[in-house]
């Protein structure tokens, strides 16, 4: 009579072994308990062959591969990609020119240009709901998403 | 993150244009991702799958930001590779394995384990277990780790993952064979 196991920490453990002794190209006998789940284990042990690859297949993988890794990086060697110096000179330049166009508008507004006219409020309007968003979110999305 | 594994270093450098470093990084990995592609997809596409695994990182690897392990970002890219294959083959009949029918799992009731030609019934079987059940069988077949390596990748404790091993040894058999009785 088949001894019936009803610690499930010893199936689990009885099952781990049997695993590692399959894998190791054993022949082990079904342990006790494990009649419906060492087949599965054997079948999973032939879907998965090993050793997987010869030298001749890993290079015949390999060869395409290593083409592509050298067209894709010839032409990208012409290509520019952004340095961390050159996104401090796009943030800089972005930020000099927001505060340039702050400066201008209530320099201009002092000066009375706009007087008598709602353009002075219009420009920094624009500037605080339009221009500062936009600069911020762009300047978070060149951080995040560039290398 | 600051990479710190080896093959997160080689992909930093292959990031930034190393070839040596990108060649490491396929060495690295080619028999665990054709060995995962193999069991997945019938014999004679593995090889064709692979290649395109790894031409698919050449192309993204400026997408991968260090946020993850670099096996969980190939991985990835393999799940998606092998979905793509299926995608493009569904029509072609001497792909045997259709996936996105349960005709195979009705069919896998006749399942015998002694015979070779029901190997793709358990492929089927075991394509079809959730997320977690395949990482660890893969992680213990496909890529060969003990059990005590696949504890310490997942962050979980040796008891658990032969237990999680053992559920998903058990979802396979009763899928093959329906549930068991006993």
């Amino acid at each position: 009579m088949a001894h019936k196991l009803n610690d499930t920490s010893e199936v689990e453990e009885r099952l781990a072994g049997y695993t590692d002794q399959i894998r190791a190209g054993e022949k082990p006998v079904t342990p006790v308990g494990l009649a419906d789940l060492a087949p599965v284990v054997r079948g999973l042990d032939r879907l998965m062959p090993r050793p997987p690859l010869d030298d001749v297949a890993r290079a015949r993988i390999a060869l395409p591969v290593m083409d592509e890794w050298d067209t894709r990086h010839k032409t990208s060697r012409r290509r520019w990609r952004p340095t961390q110096a050159s996104r401090l000179l796009v943030a800089g330049v972005g930020w000099a020119l927001l505060v340039l166009l702050l400066l201008a508008a209530n320099g201009a507004q002092a000066a009375g240009v706009f007087h008598g006219t709602a353009l002075g409020g219009t420009v920094g309007v624009f500037a605080l709901v339009v221009a500062l968003p936009v600069t911020l979110a762009g300047l978070v999305w060149w951080f995040r998403h560039l290398r | 993150m600051v990479p710190q594994h080896d093959d997160e270093i080689l992909a930093l450098r292959a990031q930034q244009g190393d070839r040596e470093a990108f060649r490491m990084l396929y060495g690295l990995y080619v028999d665990k991702v054709y060995n995962r592609v193999r069991s997945r997809v019938p014999f004679q596409y593995a090889e064709d799958v692979t290649q395109d695994v790894f031409i698919a990182v050449i192309r993204s690897l400026d997408s991968y930001q260090h946020r993850s392990r670099f096996n969980t970002w190939l991985y990835t890219i393999v799940n998606r590779q092998i979905a793509d294959f299926y995608r493009r083959y569904r029509d072609r009949p001497d792909v045997s394995v259709d996936l996105d029918t349960d005709d195979w799992l009705d069919a896998a009731l006749v399942y015998d384990p002694e015979d070779t030609e029901d190997w793709p019934l358990l492929q089927v079987a075991f394509h079809a277990l959730p997320e977690h059940y395949q990482e660890v069988i893969l992680l213990r077949f496909a890529d060969g780790l003990s059990f005590e390596e696949i504890a310490q990748e997942r962050g979980q404790s040796l008891e658990a993952v032969k237990s999680l091993y053992r559920r998903a040894i058990q979802a396979i058999r009763e899928k093959l064979n329906g549930p068991q009785t006993e």
